[in-house]
């Protein structure tokens, strides 16, 4: 392949694989596991891989990080989904949720905050959508209303991955309820063990208790708890879902389907099949396609263009990929394929969520078309 | 991490801009209607450019670039509709020579092509155009091959003084032959094609004698020489459809933000964005994979195959739907003679079918990544 990893890189990937193979159980899978079982793990992995530096390496060192490149997150990444994502949901905090707080937070939101999350003993939620703003996000009703040095939020949340085992809430709540929509929103950094704040479970097909719905009744927080300057949250939001592109490798979670549906195939005596052939040959590239782009995107950040449409792009293949991955689960393992546990079933889960987790695949195409084509909008 | 982009730009350039000029789409009609559509003053600006020799070893007076770099210039014919015999001499006729730089043959025609004043292609598939096995056989004579059978498909044939063959031996091996194109018993006969700004012709050889000092390359060296001109062929027909395809999506993006309908720009509908997403999708991926092919190649012909098949399958079927994509969204004009989206499908079409379809070249990437099939 044409982009070769340095001698550094393969030398930070190897001593990193084997020290997840050493802290990590064979087939360990997260999002397979109950929602308290695996957020004890993550805690117990992440302040392990914090010790080690392999926590936050892209980070500046003056937050505990090392400053390693783009390329070393795509390799911790790729790594960690290859090891069944140890981190559970701590990835979000340490892709996003902890470099916004670097862009905006104060000194000691920075303190506390990143110190804990780059010592790998927190976890966070998001608290964005809700039930009746999913990708018009920016109508969000949930209010947050400043009394006196506090704020006090209604409102509700939902498809929050991790709220029940979670320490703190990433919550985006409106805080100018007559400005135009984008600009009466900010960002708040919610404690989950406040007064007032419930946690509801949402039964999902990824995983027993993956989603939930949050109700806050008037729940106070300091103003201290608020990120950035008020009403400017979504701008901030749009500038932490840049950093979020960098560093979700589902293509490398893909091949390692890929390979166990090819040994199966072999183990079956399906491996002739011209059909299984065809559609294992047009799912690999698919996967390929999207490690490509992946580090496409990596290239981008280096070269300090973060809002490269690539990013876009990136996402949109990797859609496809999930999809094409599970369809061969299906074609291969036929009515098994619909058995719990089954080797398709987690595929299955992964590529049935692709086109609505993290965003539509829809409101991808909207993005590219207006901002990347300069198609007009529809009003 | 290595650096991803190769700076290519300049010459992306200058190609984009002299093409711009000399292969406008009346012009491109134009030629369609000669009978070998060739463009004498387009040649002349390839030359003045240093085209024709790009690839070619500075010791024969080439400029000793990168077969990626070609590659570019590929693209910009592509997206301008253009030809005359640029791809067929750079890729297969300097590319046949290069693989035998020791060569008299190589010594003699590489300086001409590099120079512009000579043209080649290579006669490589079967008369059904499949890249298996050659069409052409040889059998020994006392001092030579006699040759027979025919090859399809072969490019620019019409317009080239020198053209390879490749043919199998009564020995059972592989043949790289070079011979001029008026020899006796060689017969070039044009192949109308559907895409209507390439000219193709098939090749029919019935008592064709060479001597020994016409071949290339014999055997294992001949079957790799082969093997690395089919790659070449599969990554140039990528990188003229990846043209093809960002021509059409700039047409159609620029269509979708101008023609009204219901008293708005038929861009601000979803169901036309959305399209217009998708093809934007197919393009990106598909220029990232191309560019990591070629820089395989680049790096290791020989072991590029499997990133080779795998741009060539995946770009041209992505330049297949896009041009569908754009037709389709062009509306009534999109059918017409005059416009030239036909041109552009029509184009993505016979690159997606030649030197291996989509389907030929999956199942050689699933035969590299997975272990072949028993049998």
């Amino acid at each position: 392949m044409n982009f070769n990893w340095t001698e550094d890189e393969s030398a930070f990937r190897k001593e990193l694989r084997a020290f997840l193979d050493a802290l990590v159980p064979a087939d360990y899978d997260a999002f397979a596991l109950g929602e308290h079982e695996w957020a004890a793990n993550s805690k117990r992995f992440c302040e392990r891989l914090a010790e080690r530096g392999y926590l936050t390496p892209s980070w500046p060192a003056e937050h505990g990080g090392r400053d390693a490149s783009a390329f070393e997150q795509v390799i911790v990444a790729e790594e960690m989904v290859l090891h069944g994502e140890p981190r559970g949901l701590q990835y979000m905090s340490v892709n996003y949720i902890g470099p916004t707080i670097m862009m905006a937070g104060t000194p000691e939101q920075k303190a506390y905050h990143l110190g804990r999350i780059s010592r790998g003993d927190v976890l966070w939620c998001q608290g964005f959508s809700e039930p009746d703003s999913g990708s018009d996000l920016a109508s969000l009703r949930t209010r947050a209303v400043s009394d006196g040095d506090e704020f006090v939020i209604n409102g509700e949340k939902i498809w929050t991955s991790g709220a029940d085992v979670a320490d703190f809430c990433f919550l985006l709540a409106r805080t100018d309820p007559d400005a135009p929509k984008h600009r009466g929103l900010s960002l708040f950094l919610v404690p989950m063990d406040t007064p007032g704040l419930e946690v509801h479970k949402v039964a999902g097909v990824v995983g027993e208790g993956a989603f939930h719905y949050l109700v806050f009744t008037d729940v106070r927080v300091p103003a201290s708890a608020l990120l950035g300057k008020q009403n400017e949250g979504w701008s901030l939001v749009r500038r932490a879902l840049v950093f979020e592109r960098v560093g979700i490798a589902k293509y490398a979670r893909g091949n390692r389907y890929l390979d166990r549906f090819m040994a199966w195939a072999r183990a079956h005596g399906r491996d002739t099949d011209p059909v299984i052939r065809r559609q294992f040959a047009e799912a690999a590239a698919a996967q390929e396609m999207a490690r490509i782009l992946a580090m496409k995107v990596a290239d981008e950040r280096v070269k300090g263009r973060p809002d490269s449409p690539v990013a876009y792009v990136y996402r949109a293949a990797s859609v496809r990929a999930e999809r094409l991955a599970m369809e061969l689960g299906i074609e291969l393992l036929g009515l098994d394929s619909i058995e719990e546990n089954s080797l398709a079933d987690r595929q299955m889960r992964w590529g049935m969520t692709a086109g609505v987790a993290g965003g539509s695949a829809e409101m991808q195409l909207n993005t590219i078309a207006q901002q990347v084509l300069g198609l007009p909008r529809a009003s | 991490m290595t650096d991803l982009d190769v700076d290519r730009d300049e010459l992306r350039a200058a190609a984009r801009d002299m093409l711009g000029r000399a292969s406008t789409s009346a012009r491109v009609r134009e030629l369609a209607d000669t009978p070998d559509g060739f463009d004498e003053n387009l040649w002349r600006l390839f030359a003045e450019m240093g085209l024709p020799g790009i690839e070619v070893s500075e010791d024969f007076d080439g400029a000793g670039a990168r077969f990626g770099d070609l590659a570019v210039v590929l693209t910009e014919l592509g997206g301008h509709l253009a030809s005359s015999g640029l791809a067929a001499t750079t890729v297969l006729g300097g590319g046949a020579l290069a693989a035998v730089p020791g060569h008299t043959l190589a010594r003699d025609w590489l300086p001409r092509i590099a120079s512009g004043t000579a043209r080649a292609s290579s006669a490589l598939l079967s008369p059904e155009g499949e890249p298996g096995s050659p069409g052409l056989r040889a059998s020994r004579t006392a001092d030579g091959w006699r040759i027979s059978g025919a090859s399809g498909y072969v490019p620019d044939a019409g317009i080239a003084e020198l053209l390879m063959l490749r043919a199998l031996g009564d020995d059972g091996g592989e043949l790289l032959l070079a011979v001029d194109r008026d020899t006796p018993g060689l017969t070039v006969m044009p192949t109308p094609m559907l895409d209507i700004t390439r000219r193709f012709s098939d090749i029919a050889a019935s008592d064709l004698v060479v001597g020994d000092a016409s071949v290339l390359a014999a055997g294992a060296a001949a079957a790799s020489a082969v093997r690395l001109l089919l790659d070449r062929a599969a990554l140039a027909a990528a990188a003229d459809a990846l043209g093809v395809a960002q021509h059409m999506l700039d047409m159609t993006v620029e269509y979708a933000k101008t023609r009204e309908q219901f008293g708005r720009a038929i861009g601000s509908f979803q169901a036309v964005k959305h399209r217009c997403a998708d093809m934007f999708v197919a393009v990106t991926t598909a220029r990232i994979a191309l560019a990591e092919a070629l820089a395989a190649y680049d790096a290791a012909p020989a072991d590029a195959t499997a990133a080779v098949s795998q741009a060539k399958a995946y770009t041209c079927d992505a330049a297949a739907q896009v041009t569908e994509d754009g037709v389709d969204l062009h509306g009534g004009i999109g059918f017409t003679w005059e416009h030239d989206a036909h041109l552009l499908l029509k184009r993505a079409r016979l690159d997606q079918a030649l030197y291996g379809d989509s389907r030929t070249h999956r199942r050689a990437a699933a035969d590299l990544a997975w272990v072949p099939a028993a049998g």
